[in-house]
């Protein structure tokens, strides 16, 4: 097929007209916009087309290669299934066009052919999304400005580190793309470790992620679902970008720690969206793990993970959304026995908590299987390895285990353990059949692990491309997902009492939000002081100085405590003076 | 490149000019007078843009008027950098002229023949500037620019106006003695002060402390209206004059003069080698990277919108001093190209996306009267189109993409890495996260927020967290009640974004430079101004940069 416009151009317009149609005919609008990305990045044939110039330099606007058809494919999906989750969920047009927005440059960001194109869209996303949080009001709004601050400064990071690599190479173009370098990714050694703190920022660095559990809470339902899905996964592509040949060992070990600190955060929470939250960074850690370890196989599975990750991830924003859209209770401590109440969204969840922990059957367990064994196989035991397993290996079994049991206490607190007071409905019909479709891909991309590999960029079962081949199925791997769970299961049993004690529990913006807020204000203060004091002391300065040039009687009065000087001499004085200045003078002109 | 012998310069500083008499004389009929203000500027507009093409291919026009003292040569002459200056303020002229006509009627303002005619003079003398053609009349046209802008200043005609007034024309009088100063060392230095692309000759081989000297006394003079500090506090006090007058003049054309007279200093007195050699860019570079970014800390703390833009313009100013003086001080190297072309680009892209914000702080002042951030919650409702443009705009002066601001900056970004100057580079960055948090708390709380559910703002001097936030909660609570009293016009009523929130004189130049700044970031060549940069760029380093 040829490739006519850029992918993310349908959508965009259906987000300029949004607004201007009925609900049912935007939400149409922007679901079938959404959708028809997935058959057009399908068929459109491989290489980097529509070329452009933008301020003068080269950029290509859509670069189709295996792993930026996967983010198109899956982007398209979750895009259309959120929009029918929004109109089921009695999402207004603009807050749809707003998301709309947001999916659009997503796409645009992931088919871009060059790092200026990138930048473009990163930057057009975080504004987006930073109005998709607004546009609820209350406490979102807050939220929402810290959340586009800190975006500010990971995309100011991520620009200087693009703008480095251009210094260094003088195009922008990927070196994939026709007229690019010919090293891939950011070249030199300070460009890659600016732009990895600055994606760091978007897909939730241990340090630089209290946004995520900040902001994704607080809007409504159906905006959490797009909004868990694009940043962080764009930046999991970003980070391939930078990273594509070899990865890097640091950035390996931040995913490993992520995937343990994201499921141990999300264990202390009560809140339904903000353990997701946590639990998005502990993903996304397998995902930045797999890209960090560099090898075809952890490429593969990292990009794997991407594709199932938004699956059931969106799945369980929409089921805690249906939740509170459903009881209007945000946390756990006031839920209980929604089971027998909403079957339907309780099945539902049970589908993806089991793919998000990785139990078998389900796609969390293929791609997270993926990654795990390229931690094995591709990469150093590292400091501390135990009884054959390597140390990142370690983290990533240990962030399973954390998954189990934040999940096991999710749907205990909410769904299965004790009755609910009253009773509330199901999911409507486009919640159920938004959620449904996605369940059912959860399970199929389970159960045929083979349609998910058609798609990856790397062939795991295949031995001439990746270093180990990848069997899904094995015995190995099945009793390894099942000790998890069980493991799982004893861990929450035994920290379920202590856990219900527990208030909330601070994370680093504990600490950083007030030392920037208090920083600032004193640093302000400061300068308009300072500027303030100088500003007066020359004013007087003017003035004092105005005022003995217009009369120095009075000025050599006020000195001398007299009230006017009269600087008159009379007619001895002006003698005397006379005389002095041309004895001076003689005298200057004989010495000289 | 050919040297056009033309009338076109001369027309073009006459046209306004000569308007100044028929304004003065037509006071009692209103719309005559301003239909004589809209003739001159779209006669004006058309003979600058009539010249761009030929300008562009790289030819210069230029009209002789002899010399009545040596060393004083009449002369004009339209080459790059003047048509850039030139072109720039008579197109925001137009779109001023029918702003101005909905503010002053709006809020029945006295004086409006003064007004107009002086804004006519300020129009003539600013295109003067920009078509000098040597260091004398581009002296002669800067000093008619304080004289014309004077009345506008002190326009309101009360003792805060008249003390601004004065304290403007201390700073721009004290300004132009350092130029003339300047101008004397050259004179004795090189014999001549007319404008040379690349540098006057005779420089190279002057003593070099003179020509620092020199350099100094130039860079100072036109310094205090390029607002670098600290140098700049008339500006945040000139805040007191009507808002077209802030905006056409204190964001566009009396602020750019200061800048294109460093930027004539640089190339075409000195010249980027020159400077290079002498070694004094780097220094007039620390001082650019200062003023951005203490300007935006100090822009933090206004609560009041013209002064907070203000402050802001002195920082983004900056930006275009900062181009310069890191192109030149780079010279010869592939830095000075990208840093020259992002300082000068920002100039019309700071001029379009700055005067929006003005005009929108206009008409929030003719139609709600509304002038402080803490009352401003929910005005979205009232004034969408306004509060929308604004918005764009405020998202341009961050750096966000499909807007102005994002492609001079990003110039100027290539400049400042290739240059290996990091410490310019992280000013920069560090500005551009500042612009978002003093400028989309306005955004937000416009739209997002409402009265009696707002955070007190500015917001550092509200509680940590807000509204919200656990000092508040400890604090009483009474993060909301009455803002110190302003809370006098209830909420505001809700207005369909159909040009109902005000008269379309208003709205109108509103969307357009609203316009014109998202034309600039998205194709800044087709949209001429570029091009024209290209031009200056490829003149001054005789570099190829046609790409």
């Amino acid at each position: 097929m040829e490739a006519i416009v850029p992918p993310f151009v349908p959508v965009l317009l259906a987000a300029l007209l949004l607004p201007f149609l009925g609900r049912r005919t935007g939400h149409a609008l922007g679901a079938l916009a959404s959708a028809a990305v997935v058959p057009y990045v399908w068929l459109v044939s491989e290489g980097a087309h529509l070329p452009a110039k933008l301020f003068g330099f080269d950029v290509v606007l859509f670069n189709v290669d295996p792993f930026s058809t996967l983010m198109g494919l899956i982007f398209g999906f979750i895009g259309a299934a959120g929009v029918l989750y929004s109109y089921a969920s009695d999402a207004d047009n603009l807050q749809t066009a707003f998301a709309l927005g947001y999916v659009g440059t997503s796409i645009g960001a992931v088919f871009g052919g060059d790092w200026l194109s990138l930048i473009f869209f990163w930057e057009l996303m975080a504004v987006t999304s930073t109005l998709l949080v607004w546009y609820y009001g209350g406490k979102a709004v807050r939220a929402g400005f810290r959340y586009a601050l800190a975006h500010g400064i990971g995309g100011t990071l991520f620009l200087g580190a693009v703008i480095w690599h251009f210094a260094e190479t003088g195009t922008f173009l990927f070196a994939s793309v026709p007229g690019g370098p010919e090293a891939a990714g950011l070249a030199g050694s300070v460009a890659p470790v600016l732009a990895a703190v600055g994606i760091g920022v978007n897909v939730g660095f241990i340090g630089l992620h209290a946004w995520l559990p900040d902001t994704y809470p607080r809007p409504h339902v159906a905006a959490s679902v797009f909004l868990c899905v694009f940043t962080t996964k764009t930046g999991v592509y970003g980070m391939y970008r930078v990273f594509p040949q070899d990865g890097n060992v640091a950035v390996a070990y931040m995913g490993g720690a992520m995937a343990v600190f994201g499921a141990t955060m999300a264990l202390f929470q009560n809140d339904m969206r903000r353990l997701l939250s946590y639990h998005i960074q502990s993903q996304v850690g397998y995902m930045v793990a797999g890209v960090g370890i560099g090898s075809a196989l952890a490429q593969a599975g990292a990009f794997a993970h991407v594709f199932n990750h938004i699956l059931y991830k969106g799945l369980l924003f929409m089921t805690a959304g249906v939740v509170v859209y459903r009881t209007g209770e945000e946390s756990l401590k006031k839920l209980g026995g929604l089971a027998r109440e909403m079957p339907l969204t309780a099945g539902a969840f049970t589908v993806a908590a089991l793919s998000i922990a990785g139990f078998p059957g389900f796609n969390g367990f293929v791609s997270k299987g993926i990654v795990i064994s390229a931690s094995h196989y591709d990469f150093g035991a590292g400091p501390f390895a135990v009884a054959g397993y390597n140390s990142l290996e370690i983290l990533l079994l240990v962030g399973g285990v954390g998954t189990f049991m934040s999940f096991i206490k999710f749907g205990y607190y909410a769904f299965f353990h004790g009755s609910y007071d009253g009773s509330v409905k199901d999911a409507n019909r486009g919640q159920s059949v938004a959620m449904v479709t996605v369940a059912a891909l959860c399970v199929v991309y389970g159960l045929f692990p083979n349609a998910l590999f058609a798609i990856l960029p790397f062939d795991v079962t295949s031995g001439a491309v990746v270093s180990h081949v990848y069997h899904t199925y094995t015995v190995g791997h099945i009793l390894e997902g099942l000790a998890l769970a069980a493991l799982g299961l004893v861990g929450f049993a035994l920290v379920k009492r202590p856990l219900s004690g527990l208030g909330r529990v601070p994370d680093v913006d504990r600490v950083y939000n007030p030392a920037l807020f208090y920083g600032t204000r004193a640093l302000v203060v400061g300068v308009t002081e300072l500027y303030a004091a100088v500003d007066r002391a020359v004013v007087r300065g003017a003035a004092v100085t105005t005022a003995v040039v217009r009369s120095p009687g009075d000025a050599a009065g006020r000195t001398l405590g007299d009230e006017r000087l009269s600087l008159r001499a009379d007619y001895s004085t002006s003698i005397l003076l006379v005389a002095i200045v041309l004895a001076v003078l003689v005298a200057a002109s004989v010495s000289l | 490149m050919t040297e056009i012998t033309s009338l076109r310069p001369l027309a073009a500083v006459l046209v306004s000019a000569v308007a100044v008499a028929p304004i003065l004389a037509s006071g009692a009929r209103p719309n005559l007078r301003e239909a004589w203000t809209l003739l001159a500027s779209v006669l004006t507009l058309g003979l600058v843009a009539s010249m761009v093409p030929a300008v562009l291919d790289g030819d210069v026009y230029v009209t002789e008027l002899g010399s009545l003292v040596p060393y004083v040569d009449f002369t004009l002459q339209a080459d790059a950098l003047g048509v850039l200056f030139a072109l720039l303020a008579s197109t925001l002229w137009l779109a001023t002229s029918f702003y101005s006509i909905g503010y002053m009627r709006g809020l029945d303002e006295h004086s409006q023949t003064r007004y107009f005619a002086a804004f006519a003079g300020s129009v003539a003398s600013a295109v003067g500037v920009a078509f000098a053609a040597n260091l004398v009349m581009l002296y002669l046209f800067y000093e008619l620019l304080t004289v014309a802008t004077y009345p506008l200043v002190a326009h309101d005609e009360t003792d805060e106006a008249r003390a601004a007034g004065r304290k403007y024309l201390a700073y721009t009088f004290g300004g132009g003695v350092a130029v003339l100063g300047g101008i004397l060392l050259v004179v004795h230095l090189a014999g001549t002060t007319a404008f040379v692309p690349g540098g006057i000759d005779g420089l190279a081989g002057a003593d070099p402390t003179l020509a620092r000297a020199a350099f100094a006394l130039l860079v100072t003079g036109f310094g205090v209206k390029a607002a670098l500090m600290p140098l700049h506090s008339w500006l945040p006090d000139a805040m007191v004059a009507p808002t077209p007058v802030s905006g056409l003049l204190h964001a566009v054309a009396v602020v750019k003069s200061g800048v294109f007279g460093i930027a004539r200093v640089l190339l075409d007195v000195f010249g980027v080698d020159l400077v290079a050699v002498l070694d004094v860019g780097t220094l007039l570079a620390v001082v650019a990277a200062f003023t951005l970014v203490t300007a935006s800390v100090i822009a933090l703390r206004q609560d009041n919108l013209k002064r907070r833009l203000a402050f802001s313009t002195v920082s983004q100013l900056s930006y275009i001093v900062l181009g310069l003086a890191v192109g030149a001080a780079a010279a010869p190297s592939e830095a000075t190209k990208w840093a020259l072309i992002g300082g000068l680009l920002h100039i019309p892209a700071h001029a379009f996306m700055k005067l929006t914000l003005f005009f929108c702080a206009g008409a929030l002042h003719v139609e709600t009267h509304t002038d402080d951030i803490s009352d401003m919650a929910g005005i979205g409702k009232r004034m969408p189109l306004t509060m929308g443009a604004f918005a764009v705009a405020a998202a341009g002066m961050a750096g966000i993409p499909l807007v102005a601001g994002f492609t001079s900056k990003y110039f100027l970004l290539i400049g400042t890495v290739s240059a290996g100057n990091l410490v310019f580079t992280v000013a920069l960055l560090v500005s551009g996260v500042l612009n978002i948090a003093y400028f989309w708390p306005v955004v937000y709380t416009a739209f997002f927020e409402s009265q009696g559910d707002s955070d007190e703002k500015p917001l550092l001097a509200g509680p940590f967290g807000g509204r919200f936030g656990r000092a508040a909660r400890t604090d009483g609570g009474h993060a909301n009640d009455g803002h110190h009293g302003h809370d006098d016009h209830g909420p505001f009523e809700r207005r369909a974004p159909n040009g109902a929130e005000g008269s379309w004189f208003v709205v109108g130049p509103i969307l357009f430079a609203a316009t014109g700044s998202v034309a600039l970031g998205v194709v800044p060549d087709a949209a001429v101004f570029l091009q024209v940069v290209r031009e200056i760029v490829a003149g001054a380093t005789a570099v190829g940069v046609v790409f």
